[in-house]
């Protein structure tokens, strides 16, 4: 797999991240011409003529078969496998296909955009079980919505004109881009791991190693997920500053400043590493410099959270 | 004027004739398996050409190209040649007989049935074959698939195959001989008659065939309009 410079990591899911026309599905084809023992969903999953169950099981033994129907079950396809195929909904194509695809018995899996058809509501299910179902096999998955990076992926490569410009474990990439043209194209996103530990409608608690973060998302107490914090959404304020509508305030230590293109990376030691994107402007009349003393801010908001 | 009037009236009678109906029964049993078998062989042929990569894949698909405009006179004088009784197949004694005539139409048939099977097949959509390769089917299942997506089109061939052979004249009449109440079908009867000056009996085995070119692409029609 040198030709791009992507690595397939065995046993773990690589999400393949890019914007359109990165090459990321060029990627998964010549994956699938070099490896040729793969189970493969195409982009644009295609049904043939006949029922949504005949399309199921096309190519599959009768035990495969049933594990496909017991994921068309639960991606709540159930009712229609006795529908034709041609009055099937674009969201009905992509999960009966990846039924299918999963249901498959080889250790590589390859998905392109397995979650772009499907209705958001009915996302995290579905991420849910693709994150089952390749668990201990090699995946490549490719998307270009960030959240699915999160949810979906053990490791990120971020692809940007052909060649996979950086690839490492989720948290490393997104945390750390490895250039300012990576930095822009996913943005500079702090992830953290974690616990839930309490629920307030909308919102959720989470506690990570090391410091409590209050974010977006309805996931119940106890489930290990992940959190989002986008860099340029950090504010840093004065440790004698008060108020402010932000519900996450967190105390900290200026561990690092390094200039990334016109705007300077600051990293922050809140018991986590946290990395804020600020202006030279802002620097200079906060008086930040290393080993200061600050509070970083986040609404709540701003804050991702997503299942594992 | 009259010429013409009479010719229809007496076309109109001749469609009575015994010798006729005869005639109009050879045609249909002829052309007929000539169809059917360049079917049997060119739909596979052509759904493997249509989504194969193997080698000499190129030269069939110009082979079949060539092959789907081929004089239908030649075909018959090739065929002659082999069948002849010194020629390589003689010993087969098939010269001026029925088979001889399915042959020589099943040739015919056999580029156009595989030649449009294998359009219609990469006419599908990128995506549909991109799936097909997906589904890791073998190659039996996989023409199977692709085939049953694109069958108003193989129809289409069918039926193009029918019209090709049933109107064709050269190759029955060099291969059968036009022998009376044994080779002798509709193209090669209006061609005798019409010789003869007999215009009516010509006229009148010319309206048969019109009428089955009718019958066979409506009837297909209707089973594609269905679908």
């Amino acid at each position: 797999m040198t030709d791009p410079g992507f690595e397939l990591v065995h046993g773990v899911t690589t999400v393949v991240f890019g914007p359109n026309g990165a090459g990321k599905t060029t990627l998964l084809r010549s994956i699938v011409a070099e490896l040729d023992v793969v189970a493969y969903q195409p982009q644009q999953p295609y049904l043939f003529r006949g029922l949504l169950g005949t399309n199921l099981g096309l190519g599959l033994t009768d035990e495969q078969s049933g594990l496909a129907g017991q994921l068309a079950r639960r991606f709540g396809l159930g009712d229609t496998l006795s529908k034709p195929a041609s009055v099937a909904s674009g969201g009905e194509r992509a999960r009966l296909s990846l039924a299918r695809t999963l249901a498959r018995p080889e250790e590589v899996v390859l998905l392109d955009e397995p979650l772009a058809a499907v209705d958001l509501a009915e996302r995290p299910a579905i991420a849910a079980a693709i994150r089952e179902s390749l668990l201990g096999r090699t995946g490549v998955i490719v998307t270009h919505e960030l959240e699915q990076v999160v949810s979906l992926g053990d490791r990120l490569a971020i692809m940007i004109e052909g060649t996979v410009v950086q690839q490492g474990p989720v948290g490393d990439v997104m945390g750390q881009p490895a250039s300012e043209a990576i930095a822009r194209t996913v943005g500079v996103t702090n992830v953290y791991e974690g616990k839930v530990a309490a629920r307030d409608g909308p919102t959720v608690t989470v506690q990570t190693d090391g410091v409590q973060m209050i974010g977006a998302g309805e996931i119940e107490i106890g489930r290990l997920v992940r959190v989002l914090v986008p860099a340029e959404t950090v504010t840093v304020l004065q440790p004698t500053s008060a108020g402010g509508s932000a519900r996450n305030r967190w105390a900290g230590i200026i561990r690092d400043m390094a200039p990334v293109g016109r705007l300077v990376d600051v990293v922050i030691d809140v018991g986590v590493p946290l990395r804020a994107i600020l202006t030279p402007g802002a620097i200079d009349e906060l008086g930040l410099e290393v080993g200061g003393d600050v509070v970083a801010a986040v609404k709540a908001s701003s804050v991702t959270v997503v299942a594992q | 004027m009259d010429l013409i009037l009479d010719a229809i009236a007496d076309a109109f009678a001749s469609l009575s004739d015994p010798e006729l109906i005869e005639v109009v029964a050879l045609t249909l049993v002829v052309s007929g398996l000539a169809a059917i078998s360049s079917l049997a062989l060119g739909v596979p042929v052509g759904a493997a050409l249509g989504l194969g990569r193997f080698r000499g894949r190129g030269t069939l698909r110009v082979a079949v190209d060539v092959g789907m405009g081929l004089p239908p006179v030649l075909v018959g004088l090739a065929l002659l040649l082999l069948l002849w009784r010194s020629g390589p197949l003689g010993s087969l004694r098939l010269t001026f007989t029925p088979t001889a005539m399915v042959m020589a139409q099943f040739l015919l048939a056999l580029p156009i049935v595989v030649g449009l099977t294998a359009s219609v097949i990469e006419s599908l959509p990128a995506a549909a074959l991109e799936q097909l390769e997906a589904l890791k089917l073998n190659r039996v299942d996989r023409s199977r698939l692709a085939l049953v997506e694109v069958w108003p089109g193989v129809v289409g061939a069918a039926v193009a195959a029918f019209g090709r052979v049933v109107s064709e004249v050269g190759a029955v009449l060099i291969v059968g001989g036009n022998i009376s109440g044994e080779t002798r079908v509709l193209t090669t009867l209006i061609v005798q008659e019409s010789r003869q000056a007999r215009f009516g009996p010509a006229l009148g085995a010319g309206i048969v065939l019109l009428v089955i070119s009718l019958i066979v692409n409506v009837s297909l029609s209707r089973i594609r309009g269905a679908r």
